[in-house]
C-alpha cells in the first residue's frame, strides 16, 4: 500500500520552501547513495502522521527533505513513496505538488506519474521511504542505508 | 369374420405385448446406455488426465535427450580442446615445475650448478617465445655468478613478458631477503600498470599483500597505488556499478529450488511460476551469508616461513595461464560450464556470462578483486588474497544484495490466482478460505443444477407417453362407439405405451442422483484442494520472509569485515604499519 508522499517542486506563498530547494532542479546533480540521516529519517516518520499536519508543519518537513539532498549537491527526486499503514479500503496517500492537500487512493487506483513505478516497492514494510527519480528508484530502510535501483 | 378379426385382435395383443417387453428392453438398454456414458465421460477425463502426463513425461524426455546429448557432445569436445591444450602449450609444465624446483635446489645446494645450467638451456630450447625459459636461464646464470649471460637472459625474459619477469624476479630477491632490490623491481612493474586494464598476473600482488610476503621496502608504495587505483577507480559511478552488476550476477546464481513439499499450488495456481521464481529469489540472501561465511570462518593455514609463503606465489604466477592459451581455456571452461550444468546449456551460458571477466585479457583492478573474491581457483589467488579482496568488495556485494532483494520485494506478486474444477478465484488480501470454498461450491452447485435440469423425460418416452394417451381416448371412444376389438387393441396399446413412460419416469431419478453425487464429489475435491492452496500460500510466505529476513543478517555480517584484518605482516618483521 504505497503512499506517494510529494512531488518535487513546493511553491506556495508563505510556505515556500528554502531558497536552495527553490533553485534547484529537480534532477540536477548526482544521486546520493550515502546513508539518509536521522534528520531524514525522521521527517518521513513525521509524514506518516500527515493526515493530521498542519500546511505549516508539512512545509516544514518538506523543507528537511530537500534540505538532506541540497546540503551535499545531490538531485531531488521528482516525489516520494512509502508503505501505507492506514489500512483499507485506502491503499496509497499523497501529497499534491501544490503542497499541503493529502489525498487518499484506493487500492487498484494508479500513482500519478513515474510515482507508479516504485508502488511494487512499497507494497510492503521492507522499504521506509521510495525516492523517486527520472530514470532510477533508490529505496531508503529503517537504519538509513540505501539500495539503486534501475540501470 | 368375427374370429378372423378375434385372431387379428389375439395377435395384434401379442404384438402388442411384445412391443412392451422390447420398448422395456429398449429402456433398460437406455439406462445401461446412460450408465455407459457417464462410465465413457469418467474414462474419458482419466485418459485425458493420463495424457497429460504422459505429455509431460514425453517433453521430459525429449529434454533429457537433449540434455544428454549436449553433455556427450561437451564432453568430447573438451577432450578435443585439452589435447590441443597439452600439445601446444604442455611443454609449458615443465618449465613451470623447473621454476620452483630450481629455487629449492638453490636452497637445499644438492644441485650442481651445471646441472642446473644444463636443464635450463634446454628448455630456453624447447620453449620458443615463453618468458619463463630466459627467466630460469638468467636465474641459473646469476647463482653461477655469470654476469654477462645473466643480464642477456635477463633482457630476452623482459622482451617476452615484462611484467611477468619483473614479478618473478622480485618475488625470487624477496625469498633471498634482497629487499631493495625487490622495491625496484615492484616499482618499474607497479608504474607501468594502467589500473582500468591490468593483466592477470596482478593477483600475484594481491597474494603478495594479503599473505604478507612484500618486504618492508615495497610494501608501503605497493600499497599506495593500490589504494590510490580503489579510490579512483570507486569514484566513477559506472565502473562501481559493472562490479555490482557482476556480484549480482554471480550472488543471482545461488538460488535453491523451492521446496518439493508444494505440490496443490503447481497443480492448481497459474500464478506459481512466479511464487516460485520469487521464493528461488529470495533463497539467495541465506545462501550466500553461508557461502562468505565459508570463506572467512574455515581455518587458514599461512605458510610459516617466508620462503614457503614465496614459493606459493611463485607457484602462482609461474601456473597461473599465459595470454596466448586464452582462446583455449575460455572454450575448455564453456565445455566445463555445460558439463557441470549437466547439458543444460541456458545455465551454462549463465554461468559462462557470469564468469566471463575471468577470461579476459586484462580487466580493471576493481574486476580483479571480484575475480580473486569469487573465482580465486580460476585466477590463482589464495584463501587470503579471496578474503582481502572481498572485504574490499564489499560494498559492491552489499549494493548487489540489496538489489537482489528490491527486485524480489518488486516481484512479489499481490495475489495467487486459483483454478479449480474449472471454477477461478484469487487469494488476496480480501480473500478468506471460507470465501474461497463458498465461491467454489457456489460454481459447482450451479454446474450441477445445469445438468440435473437436462435430465428430463425427452424422444421414445414422451413420445410413448402422447401417442399412449392418444391410444386411450381413442379406445374410450371406440368403446362406446361399441368397437370391442379394435377397443381392446388400442387399450393394450395404451397400456404399453403408458408402461414405457412411466418406467422410463422412474428411471430420471437414478440418473439425477447420479449427477449430484458427482456434484458434491467435486465440491469435496474442490474444497480440499482450495483449502491445501491456502496452506501452501501461507507456507510460501513464511518461508519466503524467513528468506528475505535473511538478507538484513547478510548485510551486516558483509558490513562488518575489515580489509586491513586480511593483510598479513610479513614473517621477517614483527611489526608494520599497513598504508
Amino acid at each position: 500500500m504505497p503512499r506517494p508522499l510529494m512531488g518535487p517542486q513546493q511553491q506556495i506563498g508563505r510556505l515556500a520552501p528554502t531558497a536552495a530547494a527553490r533553485h534547484r532542479p529537480a534532477s540536477g546533480g548526482r544521486l546520493l547513495t550515502s546513508p539518509r540521516s536521522a534528520r531524514y529519517l525522521a521527517a518521513i516518520a513525521r509524514l506518516d502522521a500527515s493526515a493530521t499536519l498542519l500546511p505549516l508543519d508539512l512545509q516544514e518537513i518538506i523543507d528537511e527533505l530537500h534540505r538532506e539532498f541540497d546540503e551535499t549537491w545531490s538531485a531531488v527526486p521528482q516525489g516520494f513513496v512509502a508503505h501505507c499503514y492506514l489500512g483499507a479500503p485506502y491503499e496509497a496517500h499523497t501529497v499534491t505538488v501544490d503542497g499541503a492537500i493529502i489525498e487518499h487512493y484506493r487500492a487498484g487506483e494508479p500513482l500519478p506519474g513515474p510515482l507508479e513505478g516504485a508502488r511494487a516497492l512499497a507494497r510492503t514494510e521492507h522499504y521506509r521511504v521510495i525516492e523517486v527519480y527520472p530514470d532510477k528508484l533508490v529505496c531508503v530502510r529503517a537504519d538509513g542505508a540505501v539500495v539503486t535501483v534501475g540501470e | 369374420m368375427a374370429e378372423a378379426t378375434s385372431g387379428d385382435v389375439a395377435r395384434v395383443h401379442n404384438a402388442v405385448l411384445q412391443l412392451g417387453r422390447e420398448l422395456g428392453r429398449v429402456q433398460q438398454l437406455q439406462v445401461g446406455l446412460s450408465q455407459t456414458v457417464d462410465q465413457v465421460a469418467s474414462t474419458q477425463d482419466m485418459t485425458r488426465s493420463e495424457l497429460t502426463q504422459l505429455r509431460a513425461l514425453f517433453d521430459e524426455y525429449v529434454r533429457r535427450d537433449e540434455l544428454a546429448k549436449n553433455l556427450q557432445l561437451a564432453q568430447t569436445r573438451i577432450i578435443a580442446v585439452r589435447g590441443e591444450l597439452e600439445t601446444s602449450y604442455g611443454h609449458y609444465a615443465t618449465v613451470r615445475r623447473l621454476a620452483t624446483g630450481t629455487l629449492q635446489a638453490m636452497d637445499t645446494g644438492t644441485v650442481t650448478q651445471d646441472a642446473m645450467q644444463a636443464a635450463s638451456e634446454e628448455l630456453m630450447i624447447t620453449t620458443p617465445r615463453y618468458w619463463l625459459a630466459p627467466a630460469l636461464v638468467g636465474l641459473a646464470a646469476w647463482i653461477r655468478d655469470d654476469r654477462t649471460l645473466a643480464e642477456r637472459a635477463l633482457a630476452e625474459a623482459l622482451r617476452r613478458d615484462n611484467d611477468k619477469t619483473s614479478l618473478f624476479f622480485a618475488l625470487v630477491l624477496r625469498r633471498h631477503g634482497r629487499d631493495d632490490a625487490t622495491a625496484r623491481w615492484l616499482r618499474q612493474y607497479v608504474a607501468r600498470q594502467d589500473p582500468a586494464a591490468l593483466s592477470h598476473e596482478f593477483t600475484v600482488v594481491l597474494d603478495a599483500v594479503a599473505t604478507g610476503t612484500l618486504g618492508p621496502v615495497a610494501k608501503p608504495s605497493v600499497m599506495e597505488h593500490m589504494s590510490g587505483w580503489y579510490q579512483r577507480l570507486t569514484a566513477d559511478p559506472e565502473t562501481v556499478a559493472a562490479q555490482v552488476t557482476r556480484w549480482r550476477q554471480l550472488i543471482d546464481g545461488m538460488r535453491t529450488p523451492v521446496d518439493p513439499r508444494f505440490t496443490v499450488l503447481p497443480a492448481v495456481s497459474p500464478t506459481w511460476p512466479v511464487l516460485k521464481a520469487v521464493y528461488e529469489g529470495a533463497t539467495v540472501h541465506g545462501r550466500a551469508e553461508a557461502h562468505f561465511r565459508g570463506i572467512f570462518e574455515r581455518p587458514l593455514r599461512p605458510a610459516p616461513g617466508l620462503q614457503e609463503r614465496v614459493d606459493a606465489i611463485l607457484d602462482n604466477l609461474v601456473r597461473s595461464y599465459d595470454e596466448e592459451e586464452t582462446p583455449h581455456r575460455k572454450r575448455e571452461a564453456e565445455l566445463q560450464a555445460i558439463i557441470d550444468a549437466d547439458g543444460d546449456r541456458t545455465a551454462a551460458t549463465a554461468a559462462v556470462a557470469a564468469e566471463a571477466a575471468v577470461h579476459e585479457e586484462s580487466v580493471d583492478f576493481l574486476t580483479l578483486l571480484t575475480n580473486a573474491g569469487f573465482f580465486p581457483d580460476r585466477v590463482g589467488a589464495s584463501d587470503g588474497t579471496q578474503r582481502m579482496a572481498i572485504a574490499l568488495a564489499k560494498d559492491w556485494v552489499v549494493a548487489a544484495d540489496g538489489q537482489l532483494e528490491a527486485q524480489n520485494v518488486a516481484a512479489f506478486p499481490t495475489s495467487v490466482e486459483l483454478t479449480v474444477e474449472g471454477w477461478t478465484g484469487r487469494i488476496d488480501g480480501d480473500a478468506t478460505e471460507q470465501s474461497l470454498v463458498d465461491s467454489l461450491t457456489i460454481h459447482i452447485d450451479a454446474e450441477t443444477d445445469n445438468a440435473l435440469s437436462k435430465i428430463k423425460l425427452d424422444g421414445g418416452p414422451l413420445l410413448g407417453l402422447i401417442v399412449g394417451g392418444v391410444a386411450l381416448l381413442l379406445a374410450v371412444i371406440t368403446f362406446v362407439q361399441g368397437g370391442s376389438g379394435f377397443g381392446v387393441f388400442l387399450l393394450l396399446v395404451a397400456l404399453g405405451l403408458g408402461g414405457f413412460g412411466a418406467y422410463s419416469y422412474s428411471q430420471l431419478e437414478p440418473r439425477r442422483e447420479h449427477v449430484r453425487r458427482l456434484g458434491e464429489q467435486r465440491k469435496a475435491t474442490g474444497a480440499a484442494q482450495v483449502r491445501g492452496a491456502v496452506a501452501e500460500v501461507l507456507d510460501w510466505r513464511t518461508a519466503w520472509d524467513r528468506e528475505v529476513d535473511r538478507a538484513e543478517a547478510f548485510r551486516r555480517y558483509m558490513n562488518a569485515l575489515v580489509r586491513d584484518s586480511f593483510i598479513a605482516s610479513a614473517p621477517d618483521r614483527s611489526r608494520e604499519v599497513v598504508a
